[in-house]
Parts: structure tokens; sequence; C-alpha cells
């Protein structure tokens, strides 16, 4: 990073991803703290840091004072303890405010984990709430709750009907990525979905939301993974591959869910994360090698790479259907098999994109390893794409 | 039944929101379709306001709407109450105003189309008067 002390990431662990999981919060967070710990090869009592998120819209029992509930099951003293959250974009926040103290030089170390046990999207816990009261307190805020609205799908899919019509993208064009993402995920033992899919099964999926099918719909997942940043002082004594955070950015539009004004097919905000992204690390996208990018659905995620200067506006459909986005592809993006195949467990999915990109930049992703990648970037964001967050990652021998 | 419901509907919109917002879920029940007019920089808003988004103005006052607008995008959602046949919805931008407006529309999504005309209708849903659109003829 130009400003401050540089940051790697030394130690990190994950649940598989899976519909659902043995265990609670407690022993999910537990589990991946501690085999995190144990790889970075840091001692205990010198984590300085503990930063948790949990998923955004689900108001689990407990979540009040977790973090601190989670150092004293860990037994670990701190200089910053506390729960991140904006919506699907939380874990990477919490990783970004954990950077920003190190960078400071305030802290050497910190531990961060991410946590769904909750199914988040298709089958929202709201939708079983029938009165108008309670869906009028929901998330989708009290005009669109009031009429029905129980998750973000009908946004994503109004928003992506004005992209296909603009850009004149057809249904076959969407159709590719979810069977590239499946292709993937066949490679990563992680992942919920793996069994191969073609162009016929997307297309005769079911429509959920017009122009929306489940097949280009992420999966309802639960997961946990936690991720450990420490200072150059501190990495220089661990042994393996270091990743060094090269530059991040962060970037949120004045709107929540459904933008009330401009156009609704446009993410303003992973424009300007990524600009500020690159521009940190004097790097433009054609230097990456390996980026996981969030992408709830398919047609969201593909405007997404337009978004992120990878292809042209309009341009980014043809290119996944050419290929160029796959593991032996000009830009290899989501490895993992992305949320469509490795599932969405929200509250971990920003720690494991982070986790694919650095066992990618480490050369350890076996059965999907990307050619010696140097250069790595994850996205995340929250609502229907309100926010962004992106991280560039770079291995170093 | 039906009154215990709307009680606690009522008590959630006025805790919910803001002020504005009561008052155009009451407008609702007069079946009357109210957006919220900045006096200081003359501009219309939805959802209403306390304040101006624009110029911060707290000089804003309710003003009924014609409920005529054209519809920026559009779907069909599943309905959480009946699981019944999915209901067609849409943004509608309304005529002179800064702000897009959700709600139902009474119409099948095969015959909807993006810049369509539409205009305000009203349902009652779990004994409250809720907005939604129909289809109107092109011109005033
Ligand atoms: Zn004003």
């Amino acid at each position: 990073m130009r400003r401050g002390n540089e940051i790697y990431i030394v130690g990190f662990a994950q649940t598989p991803v899976r519909k659902s999981l043995e265990g609670t919060f407690l022993d999910l967070a537990g589990r991946v703290s501690i085999e995190a710990i144990r790889k970075s090869g840091i001692p205990r009592e010198d984590i300085e840091g503990i930063l948790i998120t949990h998923e955004g819209f689900g108001n689990f029992v407990n979540a009040q004072l977790f973090a601190p509930r989670l150092a004293a099951h860990l037994g670990i003293e701190t200089k910053l303890l506390g729960t991140y959250e904006c919506g699907g974009m939380s874990s990477a926040g919490a990783v970004k405010i954990a950077a920003t103290e190190i960078m400071t030089g305030r802290m050497d170390t910190c531990l961060i984990i991410g946590v769904e046990l909750k199914p988040m999207l298709l089958d929202d816990p709201v939708f079983d709430q029938t009165s108008l009261a309670d869906r009028h307190a929901g998330t989708y805020g009290p005009y669109e709750s009031l009429c029905g609205v129980t998750g973000p799908l009908p946004f994503y899919a109004m928003s992506q009907q004005r992209w296909m019509i603009t850009h004149r993208i057809c249904p076959e064009d969407i159709a590719y990525l979810p069977v590239l993402l499946r292709r993937n995920a066949s490679g990563n033992p992680m992942a919920q979905f793996r069994d191969p899919i073609t162009i016929d099964d997307v297309l005769d999926s079911r429509v959920i939301c017009p122009p929306i099918r489940l097949l280009e719909c992420c999966a309802r997942s639960e997961g946990a993974a936690a991720v450990i940043l420490a200072s150059k002082d501190v990495t220089r004594q661990l042994g393996g591959k270091r990743i060094n955070i090269r530059g991040f950015g962060e970037a949120h539009d004045a709107t929540n869910y459904f933008p009330a004004r401009g156009d609704a097919a446009r993410f303003p905000c992973v424009r300007r994360a990524a600009h500020e992204a690159y521009e940190v690390a004097g790097i433009t996208p054609k230097d990456l090698d390996v980026v996981e990018i969030y992408g709830a659905f398919a047609g969201t995620e593909i405007m997404t790479y337009e978004e992120m200067g990878f292809f042209e506006r309009g341009t980014a459909a043809q290119a996944v259907r050419e290929g160029k986005t796959a593991i032996d592809g000009e830009l290899p993006v989501n490895p993992s098999g992305g949320r469509l195949s490795l599932g969405h467990p929200a509250g971990a999915t920003p720690l494991l994109e982070i986790i694919e990109v650095c066992a990618q930049l480490r050369e350890e992703a076996e059965g999907r390893q990307v050619n010696g990648p140097q250069l790595g970037l994850i996205q995340a964001e929250h609502g229907m794409v309100n926010g962004s967050v992106v991280l560039i990652m770079e291995g170093e021998a | 039944m039906t009154v215990t419901r709307s009680k606690a509907l009522w008590r959630a919109i006025e805790k919910n929101g803001d002020k504005a917002m009561a008052i155009f879920f009451e407008g609702l029940q007069q079946r009357r379709f109210l957006v919220t007019r900045c006096r200081s920089c003359d501009t219309l808003h939805f959802p209403p306001r306390a304040f101006c988004p624009d110029c911060l103005s707290e000089d804003v006052e309710p003003e009924e709407h014609s409920g005529k607008g054209e519809v920026y995008s559009f779907t069909t959602m599943a309905q959480p109450s009946s699981r019944g046949n999915p209901i067609t919805v849409a943004m509608v931008n309304l005529e002179g105003v800064e702000g897009r407006v959700f709600s139902r529309v009474k119409l099948p999504c095969e015959e909807m189309t993006i810049g369509m005309n539409v205009e305000v209708d009203y349902i009652e849903l779990d004994g409250i008067v809720l907005h939604c659109f129909r289809p109107r003829a092109k011109g005033p």
C-alpha cells in the first residue's frame, strides 16, 4: 500500500459450503478461528484484534455482544473487538477496517471471522411472516415490503431487465455463465454444487422472477470462514508464500435496493470502489491474473464485470461465451464456482472470495488452479449492489 | 383478526418511518395518492419526505398527484401470503416526480412493456387500502 505499513494475509480457514452444516455459530466460528491461527503460525496470544460479521438481513438469536463472547471462547485478549455489518459486503468491510488499523501501526495482527447459518435468498424467513405489520417492518423498506416484497430478487430482476433491453442481451448469452461456474466448482470440494449442467439445463430451469431463471440464482447456503492479517514485521518471521494486500477501495451510492433515480442497470459504487483500488495498487484491470466477483445472480455478475472495467459496456456476456473468464481464459473469474455454484453463505462470502484468491496465488487450488497467477482481486457488495468493496492482493515469494 | 392486524400495522407505520410516511398511508385510505412538494426548490418527491432530499428544506407539504406515470421496469413476484399465482410488479416514474414508485400492476407480465402508460389504482389488503397500478390509454 502507498500509505502506511504493509499488510499481509497470513492465515485462513473455511468450512465447506453446504445447504446446512452441523454446529452453532459459536461452533463454526471457533473451528475456523483455531484452524486459521494454527495455519498462520502466529501464537494465539499474539492475535491483537477480532472482528466478526454475520448475515446482515438475519435477526438470529445472540447476535448482540457476540464478538466479546467469541473472544472469551477463544481466550484472546485484544486491542480491537467488534461486529461489522453492512449487508453482503460485511466481512470484506471488516477486513478493510483491520487492514487500516495495521497500516497505522496501532496493531500487528487481526483475526476476521464470517459465519452464515441462515438461508437468505429464495426462502427468506420473512417469507412466512404474512401479516402486513411484520412485512412493513421488513428489510425491503416500508413501501416495497407492504407491496409484498420479501427478498431482493424482484429488484435484481428489474435491473437486469433494463440492461438486457438496452444492450440487446438474450437469455442464451447469460446462460453460459452458470455452466462455466459449475465447471469451476466441479474441481472445488468446498463447493455446494459440483454436478455439471448444460446451457439447456439453465434455459429450461424455472423462470422465478422474469428474466431471472432458477439456475441463474445463487444458492442459499451455510458456511464459515476466517482470515488473519498481519503487518510486515510479523509476516517476516513466518514461513510460506506471503500474500500482500496491494490496495483497496470502497464506495456506496445514496440508494438502498432499487435506486429511486438514475440508471438502475448501472452500479456506480462498483466503478468507484474499483478505480480507487486500481489507483492505490497502481495497476489496471489488464494486470489481474485471477478474480473473485460477488455475483449473486448471473446477469448481475456479468453486469459487474463491465463496471469493474474487465470488458466494455454490453460486451461481457459475449466475453464469457468466448471463454475469456474461464480458468484458462485471459481473466479467470470465480474459479471457486462463484456464488452460483460454490454457494452463498452471505456473512462468510467475502472471506471465501479472499481465501480462494489466496489459494490461487499460493498455487494450492488443486482441481481448479489458474496458471501461475501473481495478482488477484475480490469484489463484494450489499443490497442490490448499492455499495461495494474491492481488494487487490499479490503473491510474494 | 383483521382489526388486530390493522392496529399492529398502523403502529408499525407510525414507528418505522417518518411523519411523511404516516400521512401518505392515511391518504391512501381515502384513495388519494400523495407525493411531497418542496416549496423551497419547487420539486415533487416520492416517497413522501419530511424534508427535501434535494435542498434539505423542511418547508415541504403533501400534494395529491394524478397518479399518471410510465413503467421503468417490471417483473413478477411470488405472493407471500397466499402462495398463489405470481403477481406483476413494476417500478413506475410518475409524471413530474423525482423518485420511482414500486407496486403491483393489474396486468399479466406478458403484456407489460418498458415505457407503457399506467395510473394509480387501489386494492384492499388485510384491512388497509394500498396503491397499485393499472394500464391507461396514452394522452392527457
Ligand atoms: Zn427542495
